[in-house]
């Protein structure tokens, strides 16, 4: 079987193949002869057969002719012997004569038949001629007794017959011995006829067997044969499914590859050893080495050599060490990585063994982040929890130590000390009041629950309005405000009530801290960075190295300001942030005992803009309860090119925004029957309005309504503001009131979904089409603000759906990013042009550049929409 | 007999004053300072039975100043207790090693201070009248 298969083996190769038709060929040959000599054996035996036939005869004959002899000598020998009882022996001659005729008669025919026998002629003859001559004697010695009884010479007749007799016995005996011969002669053909038919019969046996062997050979061979061209088939089957399958590894390492080089986390892979084998590139970004650098170095030794306290970590006892042993996780939210320039970070991170099929752990992957951020929030937080705690006990402490000794009745013989302790307790409940309004509005602020509501300011309306409100305050401290009249038109991008703020708490800390009878001069005026307030006074000043930690929460020059000036110490850290907000600065000069000069800026607003070309004929449904302020606001709209429907309530809005789908809608909040929210909540409900903006008019100021229970898309408080109004309106046009919108069309589902998830951590709506067609049809639907196409996709490729948006007046401006496999040639590049296009190969910009690319374009379109001027 | 005399070390002055105010009532005698510069000399000069420090003050604060007192030959037997308005339990460990005799908290009830404070010095309550056991 071993060599059945061995041989199988061999005839499998193609010299095997010819080895085998050189055996095969031997084996015919072989055959061919084996039925040649065969062919001659049967000739052979046929010959023999034949002639055995005759020769059988001639046998036959010579049996006769010796026994004739034989009965031919008794004759003789009975007519020697009647001799001498006859007188007359003319009778016995006559006898004798016939006899002896009869003798060479014979003796003749058996020479004949004698030499007919081929083999043992000579011999044959020879014991013939013995016969016949012993037969001679017998015959001589019948006629000279006959001759010697005529003679009546007896004794010579005695004497022939005793020679008669001797010749008759040896006569006697030859022919035995020739019958005997030829018997034996018999035999002996026959035993050679015999091994001719065996030999012939082996020769068949060998035919037979050569045959088989041939049948046999033919049948392996065959299958061997197809085995080969089935293999053959099978090979190019497999090859096949290889090239495949090489196809869809090499995109699926490329998908993965993208996640890995996407993970915002460090990735480590470790062998056994512990040695680095791989290494991701937020993980080399985070410590500075690269794979080559750390490639079979060991993990340890790399970046966790050192405790952050400064003390050495051997390796023997960090949790990793026994983790990959025991094969289990391990994790610690509290450690220390160190990069290659010697500093280190706080990192939070977990191993996981990693195991083959088997089960058998191969190594791990240690997934890391770096938390120096997350911690310094934390402190931070934690700080000012402290220190927002600390800075409530404070005025608690005398509130409440003065209530109680009132109460408890200790000083009622003394009415000025318990006047005293009333006024302690209501001043510090004033101050107490000012700090919880204080931190709530900064952490408002911050979290950005209270999104700023941007409007084209005037700057000299703004620093009037401040300096009205503090006048009385100015006033009642003896000190002059002077306002210096800004440049006229120049105006910034802001919230205006965030701006007042920021100055009235300018103005109030000028106040407090300037002597009876000095100036404080407020300006604005245009400057490089947007437009520069300035709050200028005559006070104390602050000491050099306050002048930063005055912003800083609840950090004061004096901490005795905080009761005699009214001040909580927040407030010029609401004013920084306010001020950051809007993407400005504050900073201070001072001299000390000669004054303070605050100053802050804020982006200057774009240049009044030509609202008929900037909106032609967006459609406005206005839905207020009152008939005036429709009245007012249509012919207000209509004036500036708006295509504007009324709604007088809830009810009439939903049913005309459906039929009229409006770009945006004007929203009192205050109606009967129902309210703006609810009539906002039905809108958003409703998958045909629910993506319409919506600008809430309304007599409250949007601060009040916080939270503001769904996103607007502006908020114009009554009176209303011609302006103010068109420029909100503009505003929620352009985007919509809505997050920007990316559409990614990509047949790589897995890329697809790495570029969304990226996009949709930074707010942005993303959508995915896989092929071209239903590109189309979900643009149809949504327009995106900005298109990321790959070029080759199903149904319909990216040259055709950029040829589609082409031809349509909406979409033919359309920010395009294509980001293909291959570089594009400049006649590709011409075919695809949109609106703003930027050509990216996926090989060359990996997904991180690309993504912070695609937020660069979108940034720049929002601020462009939102009107902001960028000082060049 | 001397009442037992007290110096109180606070910035804020409302609190002295209500402290102040609440001790005397209790029958201690009260001196005062506004910070803990300020509170070195008097409580060397006048060698107070007790002293009750303020902790979060500008320049020098109740950690520095109760280091300072200990320095000193002269005030280094004078049992110091905080009166404090950090009371969150990480501020409180911190304290707590600095070697004064107690931390009490802001704000605090006028009727059980001066009872606190004799209990936390060891002085029988309501001994007024009693010398200091220090």
């Amino acid at each position: 079987m071993e060599t059945t298969n061995s041989f199988l083996a061999a005839i499998r190769s193609r010299t095997a193949g010819q080895a085998w038709f050189i055996f095969y060929l031997a084996l015919a040959a072989l055959d061919l002869g084996a039925v040649s000599y065969t062919l001659y054996q049967h000739h052979r035996v046929t010959n023999l057969l034949d002639r055995r036939s005759t020769q059988d005869e001639e046998f036959d004959k010579q049996d006769r002719v010796i026994r004739r002899l034989g009965s031919i000598t008794v004759e003789i020998d009975d007519i020697a012997n009647d001799l001498p009882n006859s007188r007359d022996t003319t009778e016995s001659r006559d006898r004798l004569h016939v006899a002896k005729s009869a003798m060479a008669a014979s003796l003749t025919a058996l020479h004949v038949s004698a030499a007919t026998i081929p083999a043992d002629r000579a011999l044959m003859a020879a014991r013939v001629d013995r016969i016949a001559h012993e037969l001679r004697i017998v015959a001589q010695a019948g006629d000279d007794k006959l001759a010697a009884v005529e003679r009546g010479d007896l004794a010579a007749a005695a004497a022939q017959n005793a020679r008669l007799d001797a010749s008759n016995v040896v006569a006697g005996r030859l022919l035995n011995e020739l019958s005997a011969s030829i018997d034996q002669l018999q035999d002996r053909l026959f035993a050679e006829e015999h091994e001719q038919v065996e030999l012939m019969r082996r020769a068949q046996i060998m035919i037979g067997a050569l045959i088989m062997a041939i049948i046999a050979g033919m049948a392996l061979y065959g299958r061997a044969l197809a085995q080969r061209v089935l293999s053959a088939r099978e090979r190019d089957r497999y090859v096949e499914e290889l090239r495949l399958s090489n196809g869809a590894f090499k995109q699926l390492s490329r998908k993965n590859e993208l996640i890995l080089n996407t993970a915002a986390d460090g990735i480590i892979g470790i062998d056994l050893d512990y040695h680095l084998t791989f290494l991701n590139p937020a993980a080399s970004a985070m410590t500075g080495f690269s794979l080559e650098e750390l490639q079979g170095k060991s993990i340890h030794e790399a970046l966790h050599h050192t405790h952050a306290d400064g003390s050495p970590y051997p390796a023997m006892s960090c949790p990793k060490n026994s983790a990959l042993r025991s094969g289990v996780a391990a994790s610690s939210s509290d450690d220390t990585f160190w990069k290659k320039d010697g500093s280190s970070f706080s990192v939070e991170y977990s191993m996981e063994p990693m195991r083959d099929e088997e089960g058998r752990t191969i190594g791990a992957v240690v997934t890391f982040r770096d938390t120096t951020e997350r911690r310094a929030v934390q402190r931070l937080k934690d700080e000012f929890v402290s220190t927002v705690s600390h800075e409530l006990r404070t005025p608690l402490t005398s509130i409440r130590g003065a209530l109680g000794l009132l109460a408890g009745g200790l000083i009622t013989k003394s009415p000025e000390k318990a006047k005293r302790m009333l006024d302690i307790a209501v001043s510090n409940t004033d101050r107490l009041v000012r700090l919880i309004n204080d931190i709530l509005d900064i952490e408002r602020i911050e979290s950005e629950r209270a999104p700023l509501t941007k409007t084209r300011c005037e700057a000299s309306a703004l620093l009037r309005d401040a300096v009205d409100v503090m006048r009385p305050m100015a006033d009642k401290a003896g000190v002059n405000l002077e306002l210096m009249t800004a440049v006229e038109g120049t105006t910034v991008w802001a919230d205006a009530d965030r701006v007042s703020q920021t100055l009235t708490n300018l103005l109030s800390n000028a106040i407090k801290f300037s002597p009876s009878g000095s100036t404080i001069s407020v300006s604005a005026s245009p400057g490089r960075d947007g437009v520069v307030f300035r709050v200028a006074d005559q006070g104390r000043g602050i000491p050099a190295d306050k002048l930063e930690s005055i912003f800083e929460r609840f950090q004061q020059v004096d901490a005795s300001d905080s009761r005699d000036k009214g001040g909580t110490g927040l407030g010029l850290a609401i004013c920084r942030t306010i001020v950051r907000q809007h993407g400005g600065d504050i900073r201070v000069e001072s001299v000390l005992g000669d004054g303070s000069v605050f100053t802050f800026s804020l982006p200057a607003a774009a240049p009044q803009q030509d609202t008929h070309a900037a909106t032609p004929g967006a459609r406005v449904i206005v839905c207020d309860d009152e008939p005036a302020v429709r009245e007012t606001l249509e012919a207000m709209l209509k004036q500036h090119g708006y295509d504007v429907r009324m709604a007088s309530g809830g009810d009439e809005l939903l049913g005309l925004a459906r039929a009229f789908h409006p770009d945006v809608i004007l929203l009192d909040l205050v109606m009967p029957a129902m309210g703006g929210w609810q009539a906002m909540a039905a809108l958003r409900g409703d998958p045909e309005t629910t993506a319409i903006p919506v600008v809430i008019i309304s007599g409250m100021l949007a601060q009040s309504q916080e939270p503001a229970p769904f996103d607007t898309a502006g908020w114009v408080s009554k009176p209303l503001d011609e302006r103010t109004l068109i420029e909100t309106l503009e505003h929620a046009l352009g985007l919509g009131g809505r997050n920007a919108r990316i559409m990614v069309v990509e047949d790589d589902f897995d890329l697809a979904r790495v570029i969304t998830a990226s996009f949709e951590r930074h707010g942005i709506e993303t959508s995915h089409a896989a092929t071209g067609r239903e590109a189309i049809e979900m643009i149809r639907e949504h327009a995106p603000d900005i298109l990321i196409l790959d070029l080759i996709l199903p149904e319909l490729d990216g040259f055709g759906l950029v040829e589609w948006m082409g031809t349509q007046e909406h979409l033919r401006n359309v920010p395009l990013i294509v980001y293909s496999a291959g570089d594009t040639t400049p006649a590709e590049r011409e075919r695809l042009k949109l609106g703003p296009t930027q050509f990216l190969t996926k090989s060359r910009v990996p997904p991180a550049e690309f993504e912070r690319r695609v937020v660069k374009l979108l940034d720049v379109m929002t601020l462009t929409k939102d009107g902001v001027a960028h000082a060049a | 007999m001397q009442p037992e005399r007290i110096l109180i070390i606070d910035d804020e002055e409302d609190i002295r004053e209500v402290a102040s105010l609440t001790l005397e009532e209790a029958g201690f005698e009260v001196i005062t300072a506004t910070c803990g510069r300020e509170g070195i000399e008097p409580a060397i000069a006048e060698q107070p039975d007790a002293i009750l420090l303020d902790v979060m003050m500008p320049e020098m604060d109740g950690a520095a100043t109760l280091a300072r007192l200990q320095e000193s030959e002269a005030t280094r037997s004078i049992p110091v207790l905080f009166l404090t308005a950090k009371v969150q339990p990480a501020d409180k460990r911190c304290l707590s090693s600095l070697g004064a005799v107690a931390i009490l908290p802001k704000p605090f009830d006028p009727d059980r201070l001066g009872y606190d404070i004799t209990t936390a010095l060891g002085w029988t309550a309501g001994r007024h009248e009693g010398t200091a056991s220090t």
